[in-house]
């Protein structure tokens, strides 16, 4: 067993596009374009990219709600995109992105958290009802939610009680696909607070994957940038954010917003100059598809994807 | 464009082929073939044998449905085994009778839906529009039999207006005016009958239609432009919620053109409904199979209709 | 074509319409909801709840909880029919749908379809009167007891036909739209062909040509051909249902298909089925009678009302003899009437109800 509880090895999901007269298949949308992640386990890593760059079909397809075109996907060293059905939807749950779709309306709390559960193990009912209260108690939740429907519920109290469902089956790894996008920024900062404890409290290894930087470096141990189903940029957090190499990071990076009034002025310069440099050497980045270019190591753990030869005039 | 509607064709083939072939087997299901009008009892049963050999009614199926087809395509649709002549013949101004009668009441059916429509979708919940939505609702529960015989007894009969039978008077000429205006004059009831039943539809479509396009931001927008109310409604609103019922054009006059059965059989309307009833009841069953074949075809190129006219309104449908 | 097709083409129009309507609410619901709510009450609850999380999380503390003073919220059904008896016109609908329903059926237990059949020559086509309170037909047959029994076929068969088809539909459209791709193109492919099918003109032949058909197979024949317009619907609705996440979450969670599809998707397209169903109902009840009223539905030892209705194709019978064929006529249009209103007000409220919800 290796170290890495999850490894993504050249993953590549591509969509096919139709057309013509007979409808045959004209050209892929290349989702997903040969992305490399490895998680240790216990840690969080972090998938960060603009929208349309892949994260989501990335976190999709590991747990195998998207079919993967090629790569290979392995949990505990083990192959999990065989074609063949291979059950671990105990070990990885995933925390969806919309707090609203992601309840079934028509279902009691109760029976949405007892879901997974009754999916694995039989129990008697007021066996059952106590450990939905259990976990309902886990994440915050008063014990009267247990008969209420998803409707009855804030934005931020359902993502909890989506969690709640994630981690009935004390799964190991946890895919949380953008678990606050969709919430008030007041509450997105509870939300995560409460999910760090969790991990924390039981140990679990986690896939988080965001759009924002922010968001990102408050959660996890490790990032990787994403840019047109590929990755950038790939190190522990501090890494990236102290010594970022790639241009999209720095760009990134220099969107984060600062809270502190003094710094108006440096922020404003700096993003001012990160965006020139942008606009003037970001297509360099590029190869002829408009795709990044493989990553290379510039240091023991620190990956960027940085073009061929001629690399250097920019980094200046 | 042309793409689509090329490709929408080459579906409709294969429907043709599978109702050709339904009916095919519904045929070999029913009693009696192209001897039983014919023989004689007393001619002997090789002889009978002999001729069904020649007809080739002893050859495996899939031979006999290529035959059928083959004929079908040449025009022989086969005889009539009750009236002994061609079948097209047995139709002949049966077909152009329920295409009247179906013309008459598309016609009406458009001429007084759309306005009701418009009418009740932009005034919406005022007292026309209650009125005009109380109709629908009659309308939708009253079948068109029961709605035509009670056109049938009172301006028919009691008020002695219209015809109550036929489709034209016996002693005019044809080719002649009185003809034309006596073959009107006998479809005024039917497709009265028809279309006010039928009419509820596209009213209570465009109606929520309407109602719903005024809300959408266009409109707004076009207001806060200060584009006159009339011209609202009239540019924006009408035209967008015009759209399906244009769509279910196709459809609707497949439907008509069908000759509603059962006003045809109310008005004693000598179309292609009452020609199926009156074959099935003297059991000649070989009208009766190119007349559903017909229907169906018909149905066929109906749907045809309604996707292209839908592809050409709604862009969107092209790109499926 | 003709009546039938209309009637079927009139559903399928207003399902097309529902189903719009439908998804425009859903969008906007979604919408205004998670403004409302995230105003409302999001802010309180959440810093209240994560308060009472962190300090004394450990997990004990709810086994004192009694499960069953645990408050209750009210099930989606239930609203819905709360919503239908606020609806007056609804409500009142309902009941005279239940009180001839049960009138019918009650009565009949005690009629005997042989005796009410039975040809009496001395009294025929006699006003109604002492003897019988509606009057006799050409055979001297009891033209009230016809009714009462009637009406209990035109029913049965209604609910029978209602049944078998929305019940075929639903599975078949879910089938189609929670599966999506292949199997969806196939299988619409099948429903494409059923629609352009003259199928009343099918069941007319059916009807001739079969020797013994009764009730049930009749049923089933109009059901043969009644199902596609529910499987269109169910399936175009299921593909909406299918995208959103609760159903991938099922699947991450290690639920069957038939699972997913039978808990999950379906309790959430009940509110369409009951409407459909409704709908379908009324029409179905239509379609019966116009075949028995062209003679091709029961045969006339087993009336239904589209049978007395069938008396008045007879000129003189029409002009002046109405007791035989008017009180059918008025229940026919009674009954649709009823069984649309109690539609449409479901289907009403369970726009209502998804835009509050």
């Amino acid at each position: 067993m290796s170290e890495f509880l999850l490894e993504v090895k050249d993953l590549k999901v591509h969509y096919p596009i139709k057309g013509g007269f007979f409808n045959t298949t004209k050209d892929y949308v290349r989702a997903v374009d040969g992305v490399s992640i490895r998680i240790p386990k216990g840690k969080t890593y972090g998938l960060v990219g603009e929208s349309g760059s892949g994260k989501t079909t990335t976190g999709k397809a590991v747990i195998g709600l998207n079919h993967v075109t090629d790569g290979e996907i392995l949990y505990k060293g083990e192959k999990l995109n065989t074609g063949k059905k291979v059950d671990v939807s105990s070990e990885i749950q995933m925390i969806f992105q919309d707090p609203y779709s992601s309840l079934n309306p028509r279902k009691r709390v109760f029976d949405i958290v007892a879901e997974p559960i009754r999916n694995y193990h039989r129990k008697p009912k007021d066996e059952l009802i106590e450990e939905v209260l259990g976990l309902l108690n886990k994440v915050g939740l008063p014990a009267g939610s247990l008969y209420k429907y998803p409707h009855e519920f804030s934005g931020g109290q359902r993502q909890r009680i989506g969690v709640a469902r994630a981690i009935a089956l004390n799964p190991e790894l946890i895919i949380a696909d953008e678990p606050v996008s969709a919430l008030d920024v007041s509450v997105q900062a509870q939300v995560l607070n409460f999910m760090q404890e969790i991990q924390q409290d039981m140990g679990l290894t986690m896939l988080f994957i965001a759009h924002d930087l922010g968001v990102v470096r408050h959660m996890c141990e490790w990032i990787g940038i994403m840019y047109h189903g590929r990755l950038v940029e790939e190190g522990p957090a501090e890494v990236i954010f102290n010594n970022p190499q790639h241009i999209y990071t720095k760009r990134l990076i220099a969107a984060i917003p600062d809270t502190n009034v003094d710094n108006i002025e440096r922020n404003l310069q700096r993003r001012e100059e990160v965006r020139i440099e942008y606009e003037k050497h970001f297509h360099e980045y590029l190869d002829e598809d408009g795709k990044p270019f493989p990553l290379v190591s510039i240091s023991e753990n620190h990956k960027v994807a940085l073009p061929p030869k001629g690399g250097e005039h920019v980094n200046a | 464009m042309l793409k689509f509607t090329i490709r929408r064709l080459l579906v409709s083939f294969p429907q043709l082929v599978i109702l050709s072939l339904l009916i095919f087997f519904l045929a070999s299901l029913m009693p009696g073939d192209a001897l039983s009008g014919v023989i004689d009892p007393n001619i002997p049963a090789e002889a009978i044998e002999r001729q069904r050999e020649m007809l080739g009614l002893n050859n495996p199926w899939h031979i006999q449905y290529k035959d059928w087809v083959v004929n079908m395509l040449q025009g022989d649709f086969g005889n009539s085994y009750f009236k002994k002549q061609p079948v097209l013949d047995v139709i002949g101004d049966r077909l152009t009778n329920t295409i009247w009668l179906s013309l008459f009441s598309a016609v009406l059916i458009y001429l007084i839906g759309l306005p009701l429509g418009l009418i009740s979708g932009r005034y919406n919940d005022t007292f026309l529009d209650s009125v005009i939505t109380g109709y629908t609702y009659l309308g939708f529960a009253t079948p068109t039999f029961m709605f035509g015989l009670l056109m049938l007894l009172v301006f028919g009969y009691n008020l002695g207006w219209f015809p109550t039978s036929g489709s034209v008077d016996a002693n005019v000429t044809p080719g002649t005016f009185e003809y034309v205006i006596s073959k009107m004059y006998h479809l005024v009831l039917p497709s009265f009958s028809i279309a006010l039943i039928g009419l509820v539809g596209t009213v209570q479509y465009l109606r929520s239609g309407i109602i719903e396009t005024k809300q959408k931001d266009y409109v707004t927008l076009a207001r806060a432009k200060g584009v006159s109310e009339s011209k609202v409604y009239t540019k924006h609103i009408f035209r967008n919620s015009i759209i399906p019922i244009a769509a279910f054009f196709g459809y609707e006059i497949t439907g008509l053109l069908g000759g509603s059965i059962f006003i045809e059989q109310i008005y004693a309307y000598p179309g292609m409904g009452r020609l199926f009833l009156e074959s099935i009841s003297t059991r000649d069953f070989s009208v009766a199979n190119v007349l559903i074949l017909m229907y169906g075809f018909l149905a066929i190129v109906g749907a045809l209709l309604s996707d292209i006219i839908l592809s050409i309104v709604d862009p969107r449908i092209r790109i499926k | 074509m003709t009546k039938f097709e209309d009637e079927k083409r009139k559903l399928d129009k207003e399902d097309h319409k529902n189903l719009d309507k439908e998804m425009h609410e859903t969008t906007h619901s979604t919408k205004n909801e998670s403004f409302n709510k995230d105003r409302t009450d999001a802010t309180p609850h959440d810093i209240d709840t994560h308060m009472q999380a962190s300090p004394t999380a450990s997990g004990e503390g709810h086994g004192a909880i009694d499960q069953q003073s645990l408050p209750r919220s009210t099930p989606g059904w239930k609203i819905l029919i709360q919503e239908v008896i606020h609806d007056k016109l609804a409500l009142f609908s309902f009941i005279i749908l239940i009180v001839i329903t049960s009138y019918v059926f009650g009565l009949t237990l005690f009629l005997k379809q042989s005796e009410i059949v039975f040809v009496d020559l001395f009294a025929i086509n006699e006003p109604p009167g002492d003897r019988f309170r509606l009057g006799t037909d050409y055979g001297g047959r009891d033209v009230f007891g016809q009714l009462i029994i009637g009406t209990r076929n035109s029913l049965a068969i209604g609910f029978l036909v209602t049944g078998i088809s929305v019940g075929f539909g639903v599975i078949y459209g879910v089938v189609a739209g929670y599966f999506g791709g292949h199997i969806d193109n196939i299988m619409m492919r099948i429903v494409d062909f059923f629609m352009v099918l003259p199928f009343l003109m099918v069941i007319i032949v059916y009807v001739t040509i079969s020797p013994d058909y009764d009730i049930y197979s009749f049923s089933l024949i109009m059901s043969a051909f009644l199902w596609v317009g529910t499987a269109r619907l169910i399936r175009s609705v299921a593909i909406q249902e299918r995208e959103l996440d609760y159903i991938n979450a099922s699947r991450t969670l290690g639920s069957s298909h038939i699972k997913i599809i039978f808990t999950q998707l379906l309790p959430n397209l009940v509110g369409i089925i009951i409407v459909n169903a409704t709908l379908n109902l009324a029409g179905n009840i239509g379609i019966e009678s116009g075949l028995s009223f062209i003679g091709f539905g029961f045969p006339e030892d087993t009336p239904s009302l589209g049978t007395l209705m069938s008396y008045a194709t007879q000129t003189q019978t029409l002009r002046n003899r109405p007791w035989i064929w008017a009180p059918a006529a008025i229940l026919i249009l009674v009954l649709m009437l009823c069984v649309r209103n109690v539609g449409e007000a479901m289907r009403r409220a369970g726009d209502a109800r998804q835009r509050n919800a």
